[in-house]
This record gives structure tokens, sequence and C-alpha cells, in this order.
């Protein structure tokens, strides 16, 4: 595809409200920025879900930083989650190319609305006193129990990764939305070591999927440069003016916005079927 | 024996790893900034730094991933670590000779 200077910049314009908008909403900007270069730059969906997962991972990497000083990762559960998503995420790849476009459209949607629909009611953390946790000898064997807590159910969780690295790739988003209630509800680990142990993943999974893109010459160079630093511009900026924002009715607009993208992508997946 | 290890990393192993994400970051930030400016005066030049961008950008993870690994070795408790690292390694170079073969 051959992109005009002036689709870039308009593209460069768009990645760098995305990386703002995911930056003051806490999402990871794969969510605004496939739905504005399908919609708004008029990119096919697997070329968008290539360009956003290089931009995830560069955002990924700022947000691994602040998590990593938090000392809340929990690396060993991240590297044996690795193992699914990584293999999820390269079977995603093979998938984009064979999977209907109208279906990306649509399970994108879905993914859509269940982030906003988190981000709005904000999550819980399911994780109680921890005495209803049965020591689990593989979590023992593999080093994921902490002092703080217990890890449930290893090798389910390692399963659903895969999940996640799948619809990581697919759709070009981080896979949050997944791994955390994963994490969470069905591994019993606390929601902040969660968050930050998925942070620690995201780029790793994130880079597996480009990586495959890129070796399958997928991946539309001309469109990496001014999304990747729009972003990344977008989200800087930003993170030094979150607190003078009214980030409560950012968030209110962005999801009545965001429902409308949805229901667009719905139709749009529903045209290209 | 208990195997519970500590997650929290050492303060010198947390400093490398945010020093390796940090300045991968801000390599592959100048690389495509560069790439994006000179796009109009010469787009083969743009299309070889995006590149190489690309490759920073996704060897940070990688790297930070090999460092896990490596900081791991020879200490008894975090010997786990160190094959899980292992593996992960080995799959991503599957994955690549994967890519590489469609």
């Amino acid at each position: 595809m051959i992109f005009e200077n002036s689709q870039l910049l308009l593209c460069f314009g768009f990645s760098l409200f995305s990386g703002a908008l995911a930056a003051v909403m806490g999402l990871g900007g794969g969510v605004i920025l496939v739905p504005v270069l399908t919609l708004i730059v008029g990119v096919p969906f697997p070329v968008a879900a290539a360009t956003s997962i290089v931009a995830v991972v560069a955002a990924s990497n700022g947000a691994a930083i602040k998590f990593h000083k938090s000392g809340l990762t929990n690396v060993n559960l991240g590297l044996w989650l690795e193992l699914g998503t990584v293999s999820g995420a390269v079977t995603g790849v093979f998938l984009t190319g064979l999977v209907p476009e109208g279906i990306l459209f649509s399970v994108f949607a879905v993914v859509l609305l269940m982030a906003v629909f988190t981000m709005l009611k904000g999550r819980k953390d399911q994780v109680g006193t921890g005495d209803d946790v049965v020591p689990n000898t593989l979590s023992q064997k593999l080093g994921i129990n902490t002092k703080e807590y217990k890890v449930d159910h290893p090798l389910l969780g390692a399963f659903l990764s895969i999940f996640a690295g799948m619809i990581s790739s697919m759709l070009g988003v981080g896979g949050g939305i997944i791994k955390l209630p994963l994490m969470n509800s069905v591994m019993k680990v606390p929601l902040k070591s969660a968050v930050a142990t998925s942070s620690f993943m995201i780029g790793i999974t994130a880079a597996s999927g480009a990586f495959m893109y890129l070796l399958q010459g997928r991946l539309e160079l001309s469109l990496i440069a001014p999304t990747v630093v729009g972003v990344m511009s977008g989200a800087y900026i930003a993170s030094h003016f979150v607190h003078k924002l009214p980030v409560a009715l950012i968030k209110k607009s962005f999801a009545v916005v965001a429902f409308i993208v949805a229901i667009r992508m719905l139709l749009k997946g529903w045209e290209t079927l | 024996m208990s195997t519970e290890t500590n997650h929290i990393p050492k303060e010198n192993s947390r400093d490398v790893t945010v020093s390796i994400l940090k300045y991968g970051n801000l390599l592959c930030f100048f690389l495509l900034a560069a790439s994006f400016l000179i796009r109009v005066l010469d787009p083969i030049v743009s299309e070889n730094l995006t590149r190489g961008a690309i490759f920073v950008l996704l060897a940070t993870p990688l790297l930070r991933l090999v460092y896990v690994g490596v900081s791991s070795m020879g200490a008894k408790q975090q010997r786990s670590r160190l094959m899980l690292s292992i593996i992960l390694l080995l799959l991503l170079l599957v994955t690549a000779l994967l890519g590489l073969k469609h």
C-alpha cells in the first residue's frame, strides 16, 4: 500500500491523540488506535492490527518502567504465562491472514466494549485472604508463589493465556483485558501484582506478534513511524498533564464515543462479511 | 524446604531493567522521528531507519528477558526462573524460524 503524505500526517495527528487519551484513561493504545486507523485513515484491519501491535510494544515498555520500579511484578509468573501468550500471539498472526476481516471487526467491537465497561466500572480485587488457595505443587516448582500470596491453577492459566496472545496479535491490542481477570479471578493473584505482571508480559507478547508480522513482510513500514512517534509523544505529553485534566469527564465522553465506534465496527464487520 | 520466592527484584537488577527499557524506547523514538521527518527527502533511507527502529523496539523487551534469565544464573532459588527464561527464548527462536519459513 502507498500512503500519501497527507494520510501519514493525519495518522500522526490521530496517533498523538490516541496515545494521550490512552495514557489519561489507563488503557492500552490499541483499543483506540485500531478504530482510528481503520475507520478514519482507511487502513485495512490486518494492517492496522500489525501497526498497532508495534505501538503497543513501545507503550508497554514505557508502562513497564513504572511498574518495575514498584517491585510488584511476579517475574516467574510472567515468564510462565508468556509461554502461552507467545504461542497464542504467533498463532494469531497466522490466523489474521485466514480469518475474514468482518469477523476481526466484530471481535474487536466486543473487546472494545469490554474495555470500556471495565474502565467505567473499575476492577475489584477478587482475591480474599488467600487462605482458600490450596498450595499447588506446580506453582511451587515454578517458583511463582510468593510470601504474600499463592498462585492457583497455573496450568489452566497458561492454557487460557494462549487466547490472550491470540487476541493481542490478531486485534493489535495488549490483551490485558483477558490477562487481568485470568490472573486475578482464576489464579488468585492480587490485582496490583496482576497489573504489574501483565505489564511485564505485554511487551514480550506484542514483540513476538510484531516480529512475526515483520518477518512475513506484513508490516506497513511507512505507517509505523508516524503512528509510533505519535503514540509515544501523546502518552508522554499526557502523563505530564493528567493531574490537571478532568479525567472522569474524559472517561465518560470516551465511553459514549467508544460505544458508537463499537457499533460502527460491528456494522462494518457485517458489511465486509 | 520451602520453594517460595520473594518476587521483588533487587534494586540493582531493577535499575538495569529500567535502563534497558528506557534507552531502548528512547533510541527507537529518535530513529522513528528521524525516519518520519526524512521521508519527504528520501523514502528509502526513511524505510531503512524504520526497519532499524523496529528491530531496536522489538529487541528491547527481549533483551530485558535475557537479562532476567542471566541475572538469575547461579542462584539456587532462581533456578526455575532461569529455566523458564531459556524455554521462552527457545520458543521465540522457533517463532522467528517459523516466521522466516512462511
